[in-house]
């Protein structure tokens, strides 16, 4: 039966036997076959094969069910089935086992990448029925207010969450040697609209521009998001924004300075902890994952702020040759 | 001319298909859902909407291969991508395979609103 679902790719089945079972309204049962019951929505199945019960590998498949009705109620179901193969069963052999923190941390990860996704969605269409609900208020109506801020908080949570996912992908991958003032380039580009509604001037010097330093791709954009997003955030009556690259014998040096409204005494201890934030809409999470990004390129960050004149922050990174795999 | 606009949202997270739909059928729109790509192939072939909004991950074929296989069945058929990733290299190639436009989620329905009057217009 599994064999079938495999080879096509899509089927769809009239008359289905309709299984309620004890958990769900909406089960249904494919054909005869006891291995599979899915209900409406998308599901992981792994199916067991008899014939090689003895080394227990399943099969497992992605299955997505849609329950087709007319008037005279169920019509077929569409049944879509992707193969993901043989599913690896889990090694038991102790020897096997990595049962190291650094392990721990990446299942956590993962957990938090598949976790975010999944709180995304519902904040998303919560977002659009509040819109919806919002459209049907007149425009003296208070609640038109709660709506705002019910919408204000839900794009707060969503700030968290993507900055939470972040944290979880913050591993030390794969680094390669990454030309920073291309890097730079590539994330003012998304901004070149902010700059100009906020009236900033952005401006990139460099010594060198072919200057590069060991590390993530990715990782080191997300530190310039963080460090130009905050800027403009600091900056409300337009400004200037400058970043500089420069190199000493042994680090490359960054400084990225703004004539925003800076950072006040009180607050200077407390930036980089994580939920730190003085914004109403701020999750506190952006300078304490651009903190542990740099530092796990053996890189550092500090800054110097004067109230009412502005804010630069300097980062340093080794200068290494070409990458050696240890 | 009188006929409404029709327009197709393919999404497979219940509750954001509903949400979608909704907020177009409020707009006048004459709406369809499917939450899956041979779902939507099937309700585009009968139904022929002018817009599709297609989830870039449903179940069944990603969503550039949705693109191309609903431009089969009507040539002039605009598909607006929505989708939870942001990366530029994905979003520049999501646009060179055809879609009219890509939406990065959560976005302001307003956005999507305009997005789709724009389309029909032009
Ligand atoms: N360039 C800057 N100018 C002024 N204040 C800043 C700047 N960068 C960071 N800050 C302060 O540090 C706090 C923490 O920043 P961050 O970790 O990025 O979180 P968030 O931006 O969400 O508030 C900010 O709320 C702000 O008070
Ligand atoms: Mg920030």
């Amino acid at each position: 039966m599994y064999y079938d679902l495999v080879k096509s790719n899509f089927t769809i089945i009239k008359d289905p036997t309709v299984f309620e079972d004890l958990f769900t309204q909406r089960s249904y049962k494919i054909l005869d076959d006891p291995a599979v019951f899915v209900k409406e929505g998308s599901h992981i199945v792994v199916v067991e094969n008899e014939a090689e019960k003895e080394n227990s590998a399943g099969y497992t498949f992605t299955i997505n069910t849609t329950i087709v009705t007319n008037k005279d109620g169920i019509a077929g179901i569409i049944i879509y089935c992707e193969d993901k193969g043989k599913s690896e069963k889990v090694q038991k052999d102790p020897s096997n086992r990595k049962s190291s923190l650094e392990e721990n941390l990446a299942v956590i990860g993962e957990l938090a990448a598949s976790a975010v996704h999944e709180i995304k969605n519902p904040l998303f269409s919560i977002r659009g029925f509040l819109q919806i609900i919002d459209n049907t208020f007149a425009e003296d109506d208070k609640r038109k207010e709660y709506v705002r801020i019910m919408i204000s908080e839900i794009d707060r949570l969503e700030g968290l969450v993507r900055d939470f996912l972040m944290l979880a992908r913050t591993r030390p991958d794969s680094k390669e040697q990454v030309a920073v003032c291309e890097l730079i380039r590539e994330v003012a580009e998304l901004y070149k609209s902010s700059f100009e509604k906020k009236k900033v001037k952005f401006r990139l010097q460099a010594q060198d521009e072919s200057v590069s330093v060991c590390g993530n791709w990715e990782q080191l954009e997300q530190v310039f998001i963080n460090l130009i997003q905050n800027a403009l955030e600091a900056m409300e009556e337009g400004g200037s924004l400058d970043i500089v690259v420069s190199k000493t014998e042994e680090k490359v040096i960054i400084e990225v300075r703004d004539n925003g409204k800076g950072i006040s005494p009180d607050a200077e201890k407390k930036i980089f902890s994580p939920f730190f934030t003085t914004k109403k809409n701020g999750t506190g999470l952006g300078l304490f994952l651009s903190k542990k990004i740099i530092e796990d390129h053996n890189g550092k960050i500090y800054f110097s702020s004067a109230e009412g004149k502005g804010t630069a922050f300097f980062l340093e990174f080794p200068i290494q040759g070409t990458p050696v795999d240890v | 001319m009188d006929r409404k606009n029709k327009i197709l949202v393919v999404e497979d997270q219940v509750w954001v298909r509903r949400m979608l739909l909704e907020a177009l059928q409020g707009e006048g729109y004459e709406v369809y859902g499917a939450s899956s790509g041979p779902e939507a192939l099937l309700v585009a072939e009968e139904k022929k909407p002018d817009i599709a909004v297609i989830d870039m991950t449903i179940p069944g074929m990603d969503g550039l291969t949705l693109i191309s296989k609903l431009r089969e069945i009507n040539l002039n058929i605009r598909s607006i991508l929505i989708s939870g990733n942001s990366e530029k290299k994905y979003i520049e190639r999501a646009l060179e395979e055809g879609a009219y436009a890509y939406l990065v989620k959560p976005f302001d329905i307003s956005s999507l609103q305009n997005l789709i009057k724009h389309a029909l217009a032009s």
